[in-house]
């Protein structure tokens, strides 16, 4: 908490603009996780398999490994729907900020390295053509700003925890 | 005051992103709306009265006796799609793995008490599928005499298919044939009259009629979104050898480094309906590649398109088919083994010091790889286009091209409006719809493994819905679902099955038209008020030499 405290005293220092921008990233990051995890969870019969399946690049065995079993299917479909629909909620809420920072990190790097815009790897076709950067990496750095500044202790639920 | 001031504040500020929540409800419900009204507004467009396809009714047969009786079954044939089949019933060695698609399917509570093959193996793997209850027949008439069958499943080569159909009908047996239904016309009545007048329940093995594809593709034909459709375009692109009916020659044909002759089959039986020849297993295990055993291009891969598409526009036999085709790819095949003769798969890479098989011979099929047909149906002007290649892969869809809009049906159901469509032109104009992006959009699931089946001719099949559709999420059987609906039909004592022997006869028909038209020569016309077939320019009225040595 002692943390959270000088955090909170840090950010506290920082102008308002500053603070509206940082919270504004956070709430808008946090508006693309809700709606992709609640078009996931409503979709009758959406599966990562397809995606997972489609995987290219040097990673694509460990994502086809995973399409194979329809144990992991189920368990990714689950982890990924509800993963992304919480981690929107919480974005939004400033709760747990740094926590789900975190976890959103860990999808995005996965989402990454599925399909990996990297020089020589096929990638699957999608809506631009990227070279090393594309908009997976570009969403894991706005959330890397989300982990070193986490603004809930600002405006949002963790504020709750900073004790004065 | 100060105090609860601070505490005040600082919920404020807590909460200050909560109502961002709320505004995300608020869009979502809109955007939600929107959605849903866009659609409706698309589905409202019909023109057409509804209801005309009596085949959309099939669609839902719900049974109504209990399925408390096992009902015993029979299965003459079993080789490649035997098998299929009897896994779809539930049959199988107990070392084989659980067969896909059937998982939280409902038994169909069967007993396989007898069974017919011409060759052991497949004799034995019944018995063994069956648990041990199939008594085994030497021949289909005897297996009819004796057994205590409720039913038959026929999946034995084409040439087989309507004596054997017209057998089991006579002896009262319930028919579950695969296509193509017969191999000749005379055949088609014959089977239609017989199994008529017997009152079995037949239903021709199209199982890709229950893939869920065709209840949305039905719907839009029905309300009439296409505007008149004028022509169909559909195809069979395969560009394997086993796509190309070269299949593999069992290791049980017999010590592959003695010379050829009929071993653990019946070679004589195989005959004894068609030509007296020499023995050669390219002719046992290859039937499909010769016109004395199957019935080419049209019989098997034709017959898939133009059964749905007859299902989907409920249009019957066509006034006039004109084909063409000839073997343009699959000249020669030699059957190779290694050096210490260990049999090749006809599609794996040639080792080095592979050399031919001396059990088997040259392969030279008769039957064509490059086959086109054009099917008239003037009544409602139509013409319905179908071609295959045999040596290549590419997908080109079934394709329905109406005034208005088009449907594709090649892996799903997808409905462009017409660039040039008047019924759409508002929409078009303002961009609510775009000629390049479908209006209507359906998808099979996929996933749930459906991917992990690599080999081509399998995906071409699952595309189709040749093996398997979608029912509450689930990955099912279309063979599963195709027997099911025979069984529910027999336990109802309902003749009307999903592809009955009515449908069954326009198959039959419709794919013979286009081969006898190849053979031929010539266009071929039905008369459909004296039901039989004229050939354009020619007196006679006989089938094709090729085929004559039938029956």
């Amino acid at each position: 908490m002692n943390n959270d405290n000088a955090l909170s005293r840090i950010l506290g220092k920082f102008s308002g603009a500053q603070k509206f921008i940082l919270v504004s990233l956070r709430v808008i990051v946090g508006w693309h996780f809700l709606y992709e995890g609640y078009v996931k969870i409503v979709s009758e019969g959406w599966s990562s398999a397809g995606y997972l399946n489609a995987a290219p690049g040097p990673f694509a065995e460990i994502f086809h490994n995973m399409a194979e079993s329809p144990w992991m299917v189920s368990a990714v479909d689950i982890i990924m729907s509800w993963g992304l629909t919480l981690i929107g909620i919480a974005l939004i809420l400033g709760l747990f900020t740094r926590l789900v920072s975190v976890a959103a990190a860990f999808f995005l790097i996965m989402f990454y390295l599925s399909n990996p815009p990297w020089i020589g790897v096929q990638f699957m076709a999608g809506e631009g053509s990227y070279m090393i950067v594309n908009k997976n990496l570009v969403e894991l750095t706005a959330v890397m700003v989300l982990l070193v500044f986490p603004t809930g202790v600002i405006w949002g639920f963790d504020r709750i925890f900073v004790k004065e | 005051m100060a105090g609860n001031g601070m505490k005040r504040r600082d919920f404020l500020k807590a909460a200050a992103t909560t109502p961002v929540l709320g505004a995300f409800g608020v869009a979502l419900y809109s955007k939600e709306s929107h959605d849903k009204a866009a659609r409706e507004e698309i589905l409202r467009i019909s023109k057409k009265v509804s209801g005309t396809n009596p085949n959309i009714l099939k669609r839902n047969y719900k049974r109504s006796a209990p399925a408390s009786d096992t009902i015993n079954i029979g299965i003459v044939g079993c080789g490649g799609r035997g098998k299929s089949l009897m896994r779809s019933c539930g049959f199988h060695p107990p070392e084989d793995p659980q067969p896909r698609g059937l998982e939280g399917q409902e038994s169909l509570n069967l007993k396989l008490t007898a069974v017919c093959d011409l060759f052991q193996p497949n004799i034995d793997w019944a018995v063994k599928a069956s648990g041990g209850t199939a008594k085994v027949y030497r021949t289909y008439q005897e297996l009819f005499d004796k057994s205590d069958i409720d039913a038959v499943v026929i999946a034995t080569s084409d040439h087989y298919h309507a004596p054997v159909a017209v057998a089991a009908a006579r002896a009262g047996k319930h028919i579950y044939v695969e296509k193509c239904m017969t191999k000749t016309i005379e055949e088609a009545f014959e089977v239609r009259e017989v199994v008529k007048k017997a009152g079995v329940v037949l239903q021709l093995g199209h199982q890709n009629r229950n893939s869920n594809r065709y209840d949305s593709a039905m719907e839009v034909i029905d309300k009439g979104m296409l505007g008149h459709v004028s022509l169909i375009q559909c195809y069979t692109n395969r560009n394997s050898r086993s796509g190309a009916w070269v299949y593999d020659i069992p290791k049980e044909h017999g010590p592959i480094s003695a010379s050829s002759g009929p071993r653990n089959l019946d070679w004589k039986q195989y005959l004894a309906n068609t030509v007296e020849r020499p023995y050669d297993p390219n002719r046992f295990f290859r039937w499909r590649c010769f016109w004395d055993y199957g019935t080419g291009l049209s019989g098997d891969l034709l017959t898939h398109e133009l059964d749905v598409i007859n299902m989907v526009m409920n249009l019957g036999i066509p006034a006039t088919a004109v084909a063409s085709g000839g073997v343009y790819h699959h000249k020669e095949y030699v059957t190779l083994m290694t050096a210490e003769g260990e049999p090749l798969d006809s599609d794996e890479p040639v080792p080095e010091g592979a050399i031919p098989r001396p059990d088997v011979p040259v392969l030279r099929r008769d039957v064509p790889d490059v086959f086109q047909v054009v099917y008239e149906w003037p009544d409602r002007d139509l013409a319905v286009v179908y071609n295959a290649s045999l040596s290549n892969n590419w997908r080109r869809g079934q394709i329905y091209m109406g005034s208005e809009a088009t449907m594709d049906l090649t892996s799903g159901v997808d409905v462009f409006a017409d660039a040039q469509s008047k019924r759409y032109a508002d929409w078009l104009k303002s961009g609510k719809i775009r000629p390049d992006e479908p209006m209507i959009s359906y998808r099979n699931v996929a996933g749930k493994g459906i991917e992990a089946i690599t080999a081509a001719t399998a995906q071409w099949t699952v595309a189709k819905g040749l093996l398997y559709t979608f029912r509450d999420g689930r990955m099912v059987s279309t063979s599963y679902l195709h027997l099911k609906n025979w069984i529910d039909h027999i336990r109802d004592n309902n003749t009307d099955t999903m592809c009955n022997i009515d449908d069954g006869f326009q198959e039959a028909i419709t794919a013979h038209m286009a081969t006898y038209s190849y053979l031929k020569g010539t266009r071929v016309r039905w008369d459909a008020e004296n039901e039989r077939i004229l050939f354009d320019g020619q007196e006679s009225e006989e089938a094709p030499k090729e085929l004559a040595a039938i029956g």
